[in-house]
Formats: structure tokens, C-alpha cells, sequence
């Protein structure tokens, strides 16, 4: 038997006085963990770029290696900024233009033949991007060097270049288009330190639920796995991230330990701890149903899906294969964190959800 | 959900609250809230299930024509899945243009629900009206009760079932117990009130309770009870889920309302137990019947149809007690062809869900 005690009283809603600088955690936010995590992603495009133009000029296994290199880089690099899916990024709207998965390798070809496509349209999302590139520098054989074949091919080989090259400018492109939105958007958004709905506050506590509940726990796990209800517990394999290039594991674990930092206002690349979401929520003394301290609880259950993750070793598409496996686990553990992250934290803050997992009623 | 939460659930918990006011209004409840006796609270809407119920009813009543003999168009009856081209004879159930059956069915039964109502046109226009009978789809009377007759493809399946009860399962019962109890509809807004339908939370909540298909003074009064709420009557004797249910649901209501969720989550894993066991008993229910009208086509084939759909639907709960392996398994037992099932083939499949369930001292009365 074990007991339980509640108290009704210290209802924190938000509306009283703390004290709490939130102009300050917002700049921290702005200049140590945001700006350098654009920068970083668009060193990494650089990258990617210069990685794809060696490539096309050079086609070897050497070459080959240094473009998945590059790729990787980014890809990971970009799990971190997702989670701070704000200003340029959000009007960008990278999530979508970089990371719809999975792919849908018969658009690809499609394309790629006809050579007639606008990569920018909606109906292209599933053709580019990450997901595209893991297939054509993974799936497209399965060794290396049927993947030089796949390029070097003296039909369609120059057509899959152009794809290529072509998918990389996407990213190039809208790497740009962050750094360059970035600097005019700052001060919009260190100076706007209420907490409705498009304050910096509330953008960055919706934009974080939404990554880690969609995007990641959704998404990356509870689809391919059948670990979310919603699939009636059907696996499907071939929906995780990086399916070809099978990163999804070291992908997805960057992305957890990605929100982690992001939560604590921790400066990209270096553990220095800033002024993040957990010191907000202990202004409040924000606590969790057991009555211990929030933004422990969301540091601890984070870390414990982490754990989970980390004992899977064989690629994502694998473990997915067997119903109830592994990842559904890493379900649980990531489904463990939504109600802390998405009904208190917001309650604690006085932050609105604004998006929905919208299926209508 | 987590096993440190069934364990919780597995040992007695006790909540002592210490409110406010010192005021402890003790008695029957272990919260410091009201909760009321039946399911009235303010702000309470769940026209959208009720319309989904109405719109499974209308199909049914077009599928049992079959059973006369009349040739089933199966446009008609996907336009009544989906809700398109005016299907339905109440008028208000064509104008509630994103309330329908078929997006709210589990992705992955769709295509198979679809070929259900393709196969079963199919069925009765090559019977033509004539009779039924192992390798011949069409009408069967039973032998002991001619105003039961029945409409069988050639292998014994009665569609009806496998699409009216198969729809309770992957739409009702997914909907109620898996996605509305769920955390995309429970990690929602619990603050701002919208006049007519309550917060987010309370709403959700309101749609799960829709989907069971009860007046909301169940179980006293169970007028007007509808598909689950039937079954969950049906077997109340042996089970007791009526009140456990419905308790669950008001309780449950009452904790959002007051913000008190620890409270809610405990009614959230009562509601799926329970109404899991009830679809696992009206399978062990429909087992036993067709066990004791072995030699009656058109009872065992009706009721090992039933049983099925009962069975498949045990896939659609968070807590299922069955991987979705071993669920198939239990599908498999029952075989390709219910004129040619044997007595071992439906007590094997009836030992599966006893065990899991652990039906054994009741698994012969039900």
C-alpha cells in the first residue's frame, strides 16, 4: 500500500509574480543556444556542399565516403535545431523542406527521369531532403560500389547527379535563408517576454512539445514501432528515419539529448548551463503529480528514454521488425515525458498548446 | 503505459488530500470533489460518436436485407462507411460532413473492412437470393428456429458481423479506449473552457464516454443502450463491468474537471481493463454458443462470426493483455472456413482468451 498526499493549496497559475528574468533567459536562449545552432547546421551544409561537388567531379568510394560523412554530420546536427524551430527556421519551415520521412523512392526515380520537378512543391516533400539523400546514397545499392554504379550509370547517371546536387542546394539554400532571417529576427524575439500565444516563450515551449511529441516520439519510434495506439500496434519497418543508411538509432538518440540541452539552456557544444526552461519552471517551484521538483522529472524521464535507446543496438528498421519490441519500450519512455513537458510545464508557465494532433473529433 | 503505473494500480493506493478549506467531505469518495452518481456535468458534447453510432446502425439495418435474400450494392454501403453521396437516410447524418466511420477506423483495418463490404455485394449478388451452404454463399435457416437465417459467404462468414461488430472493435473501441484516453487527446488544455464543450480535456473525455454507448444514468437505467453498451450489459451478470465502466468514466470526468489527473489516470486503465474484458467474455460468450449448436449451420456460423469480430478487437487497447501476434494466433484457431471448423478448433481458441483473461471460473457460464 502507499500513500499519496496531495496539497490543494500552492496552485501556481502563472499569473502571480516570480522571480524570474525572462528577457534574460530569452536572449540566452536567442545568442547561445538558437543562433549557434543555425550557424552550426549551416557550417555542416557547407559541407555537405562541398562534399557533393567533389563527388560529381570525382566519383570514387573516397569521395563517396566523404559525402556520407558530411551528410551525417548535418542530419545530426539538425536534431538539434528542430527543437528550436523558431523565427527563420519556423518560416522556412524546415521540418518539412528537410526531414519528411519516409521517402518515397518512386517519386525519386520519377523525378529523376523525367527531370521535370520543382522541389519546392508540396507535392515533392517525400522526394527530398535527408530521407532522399539517405536513399540515394544508401539505397540506391548495397554496397559501395553499386552505389558509384548507380551514379556512374551512362543513361541516368548524369540525371542523378543533377538530383543530387540538386537536393543539396535545396538544403544549402534554405541553410542561407536561416542565417541571413536570423539576426532581424532576435530582437522580435528577446523583446517580446509575455507568454501568449507567439511570444518567444510560448513559441519555444510549443515548438518543444511539438518536436518531442511528433516529431521524435511519434515519428522516429511510435509509428515504425506500433509502440503509438494509433497504429493498433502494426510495425512498420520501413517508416523509420534513415532507413537506408540505418542511423536511425544515433539520429534519434542525438534528438533526445538534443531536447535535454535545449531544456536546460545549456550553449551549444559545451555543457555550460544557461538560463534554460528548467530554471523557469523552478522559479515557480513547479512540481510534478508525485510532488517532486518539474524540470527534474523531465531531465530524469528524458535521460531514462535515453537509457532505452541506448541498449537498442541493430538499426531501428531491424528491432521494428517484432511486434512489441525494444523501441516500443523507448514508446514508453518518451510517452512518460509528454504529460510533464505538455500539461504541466505549460500549466506551470501559463503557456497555451497552439498546435493539435489534429484528427478532428 | 509504464509498469510502475500497473503496479501502483496491482497494490492498493490510498490519496489523502488535504484541501483548503479543512473541509473533508469524507464518505464513498477519496477525493475532496464531488462526484455525482450519473454522467452530468456541464459542458458536455458528444454528438459526433452518438452520429457514428447511428450511422453503424444504418448500415446494418441496409446489411441484414441480405439476410431476405435482396442483392447488396456495395457503393451504397462504402458511401455510408465514408459518408458520401447522401448515404444515409437521416438527413443529419449526410450533413455531418467530417463525422464518419471510415477516418476514424484504425488505419491499418480500412483496406479490410472496405473488401468486407466489396466481398459481401459481391456474395449476395452471386447467391441471387438462393440458399446457402459450403462452398455456396447465401441464405441459411436454422434447422431448429426458422426466423433465424442468415446470409454466409461460401466459407460461413457472416459479413454482417465481421463488419457491424468488426467496426465496433477498430473504430468504437480504438477510438474510445485507445485514442481518446490516450495522451494525443489526454496531454491537451485543461484551462480554458469553451461554452458548450468544456476544455480539450473534458471534451475528449465526453467523446471517449460517446463511443460506449450508454444514457448517461447507466447502468440504472440502460434504455437505449447501444453496441458496447449492449455487450458490456449482456455480460454484466458474470462480469460486473456496467458499473465498474461507468464509475470509471464519471469519476473520471470529475478528476479533470478538478484538475486532479493522478485520479483520472486510474479511471483511464479501469475503463480499458474493463471494457477489454468485455469484448474478450462476448467472444468466449459466442464461442460457447456455437460450441452448443455445433451442428446448427446457421447458429455456429452466426455466432463464430461474432465471436471473431469480438476477438479481432482485442487488438485496439494500450493495456491488451494479447500481443497482436498472438491475437491473429487466436483468429488462426478459428480457421478459413466455419462449415468445416471442429470442436477442438473453438475450444482452442476459447482456452487462449481464458487463460489470458482469466475467465477460468466463469468461462462455461458465459
Amino acid at each position: 500500500m502507499f500513500i499519496t498526499i496531495f496539497t490543494a493549496c500552492d496552485n501556481n497559475s502563472g499569473s502571480e509574480k516570480v522571480d524570474f528574468d525572462r528577457e534574460a533567459f530569452l536572449i540566452n536562449m536567442a545568442d547561445n543556444v538558437i543562433q549557434p545552432s543555425i550557424e552550426s547546421f549551416a557550417s555542416n551544409a557547407e559541407g555537405l556542399s562541398g562534399a557533393t561537388n567533389s563527388f560529381n567531379t570525382n566519383l570514387s568510394i573516397e569521395s563517396l565516403n566523404v559525402l556520407r560523412t558530411e551528410f551525417k554530420e548535418v542530419w545530426l546536427s539538425y536534431q538539434h535545431l528542430a527543437f528550436v524551430h523558431v523565427g527563420p527556421v519556423s518560416s522556412v519551415n524546415l521540418r518539412d523542406r528537410v526531414n519528411i520521412f519516409p521517402t518515397n523512392t518512386d517519386l525519386i526515380e520519377e523525378n529523376i527521369n523525367s527531370q521535370n520537378y520543382v522541389l519546392g512543391s508540396a507535392a515533392n516533400v517525400a522526394a527530398k531532403g535527408f530521407p532522399a539523400l539517405d536513399y540515394l546514397l544508401f539505397g540506391t545499392g548495397s554496397t559501395e560500389e553499386e552505389v558509384l554504379a548507380y551514379f556512374g550509370d551512362p543513361n541516368l547517371g548524369e540525371n542523378r547527379l543533377q538530383y543530387l546536387t540538386d537536393l543539396v542546394e535545396d538544403i544549402q539554400s534554405t541553410s542561407n535563408l536561416m542565417t541571413e532571417g536570423w539576426p532581424d529576427y532576435r530582437s522580435t524575439f528577446v523583446g517580446n517576454t509575455g507568454t501568449d500565444v507567439g511570444s518567444g516563450t510560448s513559441l519555444l515551449v510549443n515548438e518543444y512539445n511539438f518536436q518531442f511529441d511528433i516529431r521524435i516520439k511519434n515519428a522516429k519510434i511510435g509509428f515504425p514501432s506500433g509502440g503509438n495506439p494509433r497504429t493498433g500496434g502494426v510495425v512498420s519497418p520501413q517508416n523509420v528515419e534513415a532507413y537506408f543508411s540505418a542511423w536511425s538509432g544515433e539520429l534519434a538518440e542525438e534528438a533526445v539529448k538534443s531536447s535535454i540541452a535545449v531544456f536546460k539552456g545549456q550553449h551549444y557544444n559545451s555543457s555550460e548551463d544557461g538560463l534554460g526552461l528548467d530554471d523557469y519552471l523552478d522559479a515557480f517551484d513547479a512540481r510534478d503529480r508525485n510532488d517532486e521538483l518539474l524540470s527534474r522529472s523531465i531531465i530524469n524521464q528524458s535521460t531514462a528514454a535515453l537509457e532505452e535507446m541506448e541498449k537498442i543496438e541493430s538499426p531501428y528498421s531491424e528491432v521494428a521488425t517484432t511486434e512489441g519490441s525494444q523501441l516500443v519500450n523507448v514508446y514508453n519512455a518518451l510517452q512518460a515525458v509528454i504529460p510533464l513537458i505538455k500539461v504541466d510545464m505549460t500549466s506551470a508557465l501559463s503557456v497555451s498548446i497552439t498546435f493539435q494532433d489534429n484528427d478532428g473529433d | 503505459m509504464n509498469n510502475l503505473r500497473l503496479l501502483g494500480l496491482a497494490l492498493l493506493a490510498v490519496f489523502a488530500f488535504t484541501s483548503c478549506d479543512e473541509e473533508n467531505t469524507g464518505g464513498e469518495n477519496d477525493v475532496n470533489y464531488e462526484i455525482p452518481s450519473t454522467y452530468e456535468f456541464e459542458n458536455v458534447s458528444y454528438t459526433g460518436q452518438t452520429q457514428r453510432l447511428d450511422m453503424l446502425e444504418e448500415l446494418t439495418v441496409y446489411m441484414k436485407t441480405a439476410n431476405d435474400g435482396t442483392v447488396l450494392d456495395a457503393q451504397t454501403m462504402l458511401d455510408m462507411y465514408a459518408n458520401e453521396n447522401n448515404a444515409f437516410s437521416k438527413a443529419e447524418l449526410n450533413d455531418a460532413d467530417t463525422k464518419e466511420l471510415e477516418n476514424k477506423t484504425v488505419e491499418v483495418d480500412i483496406e479490410m473492412f472496405q473488401a468486407f463490404i466489396r466481398d459481401f455485394a459481391a456474395a449476395t449478388a452471386e447467391a441471387d437470393g438462393g440458399v446457402g451452404s459450403n462452398g455456396t454463399p447465401g441464405v441459411v435457416t436454422s434447422p431448429n428456429d426458422a426466423s433465424k437465417n442468415y446470409f454466409f459467404d461460401a466459407k460461413g462468414f457472416e459479413h454482417i458481423q465481421l463488419i457491424e461488430k468488426g467496426l465496433m472493435g477498430s473504430c468504437f473501441y480504438f477510438q474510445g479506449a485507445s485514442i481518446y484516453l490516450g495522451s494525443g487527446k489526454m496531454d491537451v488544455d485543461n484551462e480554458e473552457i469553451e461554452e458548450g464543450k468544456g476544455t480539450a480535456m473534458e471534451h475528449h473525455w465526453d467523446e471517449a464516454f460517446g463511443y460506449f454507448g450508454v444514457p448517461n444514468d447507466f447502468p440504472s437505467n440502460t434504455d437505449g443502450i447501444r453496441f458496447w453498451g449492449k455487450y458490456a450489459n449482456g455480460r454484466d451478470d458474470l462480469l460486473g463491468s456496467n458499473e465498474a465502466i461507468m464509475n470509471a468514466f464519471i469519476k473520471g470526468r470529475a478528476a479533470i474537471s478538478n484538475k486532479d489527473l493522478e485520479t483520472r489516470d486510474e479511471q483511464i486503465e479501469i475503463i480499458r481493463n474493463e471494457w477489454e474484458r468485455v469484448s474478450a467474455a462476448t467472444a468466449v460468450h459466442y464461442l460457447n454458443a456455437a460450441n452448443d449448436a455445433f451442428a446448427d449451420d446457421a447458429v455456429r456460423n452466426h455466432t463464430l462470426s461474432e465471436a471473431w469480430a469480438f476477438i479481432h478487437a482485442l487488438k485496439y487497447n494500450p493495456n491488451q493483455k494479447l500481443s497482436n501476434t498472438e491475437v491473429e494466433g487466436i483468429l488462426a484457431e478459428l480457421g478459413e472456413n466455419f462449415y468445416e471448423i471442429t470442436t477442438d478448433n473453438i475450444n482452442a481458441a476459447k482456452a487462449s482468451l481464458v487463460e489470458a483473461y482469466g475467465f477460468e471460473d466463469i468461462q462455461d457460464q458465459l
